[in-house]
């Protein structure tokens, strides 16, 4: 009996299996992998959206010994009234299963972003395929266009991408954000949104002519000057894209940008230049390598302030005078100049959030877990709050190493 | 409809119960009792001729005792007897008065047992048998019968000596510590190998026969006060219930005596290697060793002995440690590889990074057959391959090797049949087959593989996971002789878990293993912990350190 009824149920798991056959079942080699996709918004038509879907071919990879292979990515673009339906458009001329999957790049153009990014995250929170740990840019211009730039040091323009965000992680100028932690943010309240902005840039050999040196490393501009009639341009990403509720509300540059990171505490590398205090004229840079952030809210007969205590630290890297600059004394004065450096950043970061009206630190969050009553008052009227909320900066900065070599080295010839 | 099963089942059982009884009386007792016998030595030697026809093996020497008082023959088979032995101590003494004095002339058909046995023949073995067929018996395992005019009893002298292969190593379990002693086809030589690893007098090697026309020797080997005695009780019941033919191998005895005759997994532990086999005895483990093979069987055994080598318990033990969970890793490779990258190139692509699966998919580029397809191909032409490898001369071997890992590997990837990728999973399966110490356990892996990969093919990693859930609830349903074949890991104690993974150093191991109910569990005294000698003491001579050390025990 026993064996009997085994025999049964094996029969049974038997038929389970090919009854059901394979029903989901695609080859590998029948996919079409998607990395990245740019969501475009075109005012005005009756099918607004632009879905540019970048498909990497594998064969292109295959063939790397024997000669080219051809592009390794290719693109599909199509339009519709959803998002979903603009896929669907492109898929008509995709010979391929599109598959989502390893999609890690959504690139939201400027025009979208401004419009409202909610369609963009409906969809990709809905879709099964889609990560939520794709990272989400906003392009300058059109996604489109900058999907379109040409690789430089990559096999293609989405490991680029990629590989300036992972740079991105070290730098902390901008901060890369995925959707998910996008989506934590917009709907935290007394938060806003913030991500990174991707922009296509002339090449640096352009930018020669205008010639201020290695200065460029101290995080100034992106080099917005407008490139020549060079078609060639390289990407970078250029400041941080800061939201009121789903909506584009500004771009900060890259020192405001670095200066929100440090009100957030969110600095971890990086380098920054201070005045020499022996020669103002000449410049010591230092770098960052550990920093704290410690953000306090008080309340005080009603009235809310915030108290921001920044503690960083860093090594001397380089200086361009021969002073010794090695001296407790020294030292000293380094640390005052470059925590005052920072306040300016933070300041700078906090009065263009306030014209913004964007709190993209997320103060209020931070009142809503210190003093929840409090916050529950203000809640509604948070983003008008928060432009006239005093914030007090205080920066203190710590020069730990000076290198390997503690005093520059002094030719003899041009000694003091 | 129950109630007709269980009596169909009675029924069944019944009628069983009802066969094997008539047919032991039949096997053990029906041929003695049908058999003629006569004491009459004429009588006797036709009677002999009758039965064993013309054999020229068979030698029948006839002759008679010095005082012509007695007439004897002597039967042995040529080629399995000592023949020197057999002329000088039993032959010349009885003709001539010369070697044993004072015996001989007393020679008479009435004393001539008593005087032969005692007296006249020098050979250490004599036993008696009582009959004819007895004797025949005997004599085909090698020893010399000598009958004698008008006694019923045969004297039967142990002469046996054959060519045999001499104690090699075992080229099944090679190792690169620990004795190099394989056992051989010789009963006897295995016996003495057991005996000279284990000077005990509680070591019993316990002698049955099995095979109606082999007569088998069949030799269980144990510690009378460590085994536990309903296990062996159980395995010596098993082995008379045999009732066949023949026993060519210890594979019969295993497939006739194992708990789940229809399982795909192997049950019982089998070794050629002599320090493993009595490193099983001391464990409270039995040895079943058959004469012919030199592959003994160990019962009860459980599914992670396959993954323990002999060595593991000579060298330090973390690498034994490190080893045994490779093994398991290896042993999960050598099952599921081929299947988990089946579904996942199939079913389950986002579980890939990127870069590999962009990789795989420009392997995959062109490439005609759907992955399963693919798979089991590469399989099959492995098992090929190595089917051929085993069976084919040293000579030959190399050829194969050639045309089937060059030829087919390199040259089925350029034409594009199968990708790289699968060729890398498919060595990386074979190999992890063979890194496993047990082969009979790599077989099993070998063909549930195929299922697996089918399963991967059709459901992706819900197919492969319905796969090994039913082999492990297959698994959690075996036993070995009352063991529980995942024992200890699936019940057992906290102790035995860790010493399957993780032997311990051997002046830790203080118990044997708990699952398998011994009567002795001590291994050792619980002070064997490294003692150091105080520094000081160091400088003793040598004699006067080994009483220190007395002294302190």
């Amino acid at each position: 009996m026993k064996r009997r009824n085994c025999i049964l149920a094996a029969l049974l798991a038997c038929s389970l299996i090919f009854t059901s056959g394979c029903w989901d079942q695609v080859e590998i080699e029948d996919l079409a992998i998607v990395r990245a996709i740019a969501i475009d918004y075109l005012p005005g038509r009756r099918a607004p959206y632009l879905v540019t879907l970048a498909i990497k071919r594998p064969a292109a990879m295959g063939q790397q010994e024997g000669g080219g292979g051809g592009e390794q990515v290719v693109f599909y673009a199509g339009v519709g009234a959803s998002i979903a339906l603009a896929i669907e458009q492109a898929a008509t001329h995709i010979p391929r299963r599109i598959f989502l999957t390893h999609n890690d790049l959504v690139i939201v153009g400027e025009q979208l972003a401004k419009h409202g990014l909610l369609p963009v995250l409906d969809f990709v929170v809905r879709n099964p395929d889609m990560r939520l740990s794709a990272f989400l840019l906003i392009a300058k211009g059109t996604g489109q266009e900058l999907l379109h730039t040409a690789e430089r040091l990559e096999g293609s323009i989405t490991e680029e991408i990629h590989g300036l965000i992972d740079q991105a992680e070290d730098a902390a100028e901008t901060q890369p954000v995925p959707i998910f932690r996008f989506l934590r943010k917009i709907t935290t309240p007394g938060e806003e949104a913030y991500t990174v902005v991707i922009q296509a840039s002339p090449l640096p050999k352009d930018k020669l002519p205008a010639a201020n040196g290695e200065g460029a490393q101290a995080g100034e501009g992106g080099g917005n000057g407008g490139g020549g009639a060079k078609q060639e341009k390289s990407l970078a990403l250029a400041g941080m894209a800061v939201f009121r509720s789903d909506r584009l509300a500004g771009i900060l540059n890259h020192s405001e940008a670095r200066g929100k990171l440090w009100l957030a505490g969110m600095t971890t590398r990086g380098i920054m230049a201070v005045d020499d205090p022996v020669h103002p004229e000449e410049t010591v840079t230092l770098s960052l390598t550990r920093s704290q952030t410690k953000i306090t809210p008080s309340v005080q007969a009603g009235r809310i302030s915030f108290r921001v205590e920044v503690e960083a630290e860093g090594d001397l890297i380089s200086q361009s005078s021969q002073a010794d600059l090695s001296t407790a004394e020294m030292i000293e004065k380094l640390n005052s100049a470059k925590a005052g450096a920072i306040k300016v950043e933070m300041e700078k970061a906090l009065q263009k959030m306030r014209q913004l009206e964007t709190d993209v630190v997320g103060f209020g969050a931070i009142l809503k877990r210190r003093e929840p009553k409090i916050f529950r008052e203000v809640a509604d009227r948070w983003p008008e709050i928060f432009v006239e909320v005093p914030v007090e900066i205080l920066v203190k900065a710590n020069i730990r190493r000076t290198g390997l070599q503690a005093k520059p080295a002094q030719p003899l010839s041009t000694a003091k | 409809m129950p109630s007709a099963f269980s009596m169909l089942r009675k029924l069944l059982k019944y009628k069983l119960a009802d066969n094997s009884s008539e047919e032991k009386q039949a096997g053990c007792r029906g041929d003695a009792i049908r058999q003629e016998d006569s004491p009459l030595l004429e009588k006797r030697l036709d009677l002999i001729r009758k039965r064993l026809g013309e054999s020229k093996d068979i030698v029948i020497r006839e002759f008679s005792s010095n005082n012509n008082q007695v007439k004897l023959a002597i039967l042995y088979v040529d080629g399995l007897v000592d023949r020197r032995l057999i002329n000088d101590h039993i032959i010349r003494p009885i003709q001539s008065d010369f070697v044993v004095k004072n015996f001989s002339h007393r020679l008479a058909e009435k004393n001539a047992l008593q005087l032969l046995k005692k007296h006249i023949t020098s050979i250490s073995e004599v036993a008696e048998a009582a009959n004819l067929t007895q004797a025949i018996r005997m004599m085909f395992s090698g020893d010399t019968a000598l009958l004698i005019n008008g006694e019923e009893k045969i004297l039967v002298y142990s002469t046996r000596a054959w060519d045999r292969r001499a104690v090699t190593e075992p080229e099944t379990e090679p190792a690169v510590r620990g004795s190099r002693e394989g056992f051989t086809e010789t009963l006897r030589t295995n016996t003495a190998l057991l005996r000279r690893r284990i000077r005990h007098e509680n070591l019993r090697l316990e002698s049955m026969k099995a095979g109606r026309r082999t007569g088998t020797d069949v030799v269980l080997a144990y510690i009378n006060d460590i085994v536990n005695p309903l296990t062996l009780e159980e395995v010596r019941r098993r082995i008379a219930a045999i009732d066949t033919d023949s026993i060519l191998e210890s594979g019969y005895i295993e497939e006739f005596i194992e708990d789940v005759p229809f399982s795909i997994f192997p049950q019982l532990e089998r070794t050629e290697r002599s320090d493993k086999a009595a490193a099983a005895v001391l464990d409270g483990r039995i040895l079943i060793m058959v004469d012919n093979t030199p592959h003994v069987l160990i019962v009860p055994t459980s599914f992670f002995q396959f993954i323990q080598a002999s060595e593991d318990y000579y060298e330090r033990p973390y690498i034994a440690v490190v080893l045994r969970l490779l093994r398991l890793f290896v042993l999960n490779i050598a099952l599921m590889l081929p299947a988990v990258y089946v579904a996942i190139i199939t079913f389950h692509q986002e579980m890939l990074p990127t870069s590999l699966l962009l990789s795989i998919a420009a392997a995959r580029e062109g490439v005609p057959f759907p992955a399963v397809a693919e798979a089991l191909l590469m399989e099959a032409i492995f098992e090929v391959l190595r089917e051929a490898g085993v069976r084919l001369p040293k000579t030959v071997g190399q050829a194969v090797s050639i045309v089937g890992g060059l030829v087919i590997g390199d040259a089925s990837i350029r034409a594009g049949l199968v990708s790289p990728s699968m060729v890398i999973v498919v060595a990386v399966t074979a190999i992890s087959t063979f890194a496993l110490p047990a082969f009979n356990a790599s077989i099993a892996l070998r063909i549930l593989r195929f299922p697996l990969i089918m399963l991967a093919g059709m459901m992706g990693l819900y197919g492969v996971i319905f796969g090994l859930v039913i082999i492990l609830i297959h698994l959690a349903g075996l036993q070995s002789f009352g063991v529980p074949y995942l024992s200890p890991l699936a019940h057992g104690s906290v102790s035995d878990m860790l010493k399957t993974f993780a032997r311990p150093f051997w002046w830790m191991t203080r118990r044997r293993a708990d699952e398998l109910g011994l009567q002795n569990m001590k291994r050792q005294a619980g002070n064997m912990g490294p003692r150091k000698t105080p520094f000081a003491k160091r400088e003793l001579t040598h004699d006067n350190t080994e009483e220190h050390d007395a002294g302190k025990r």
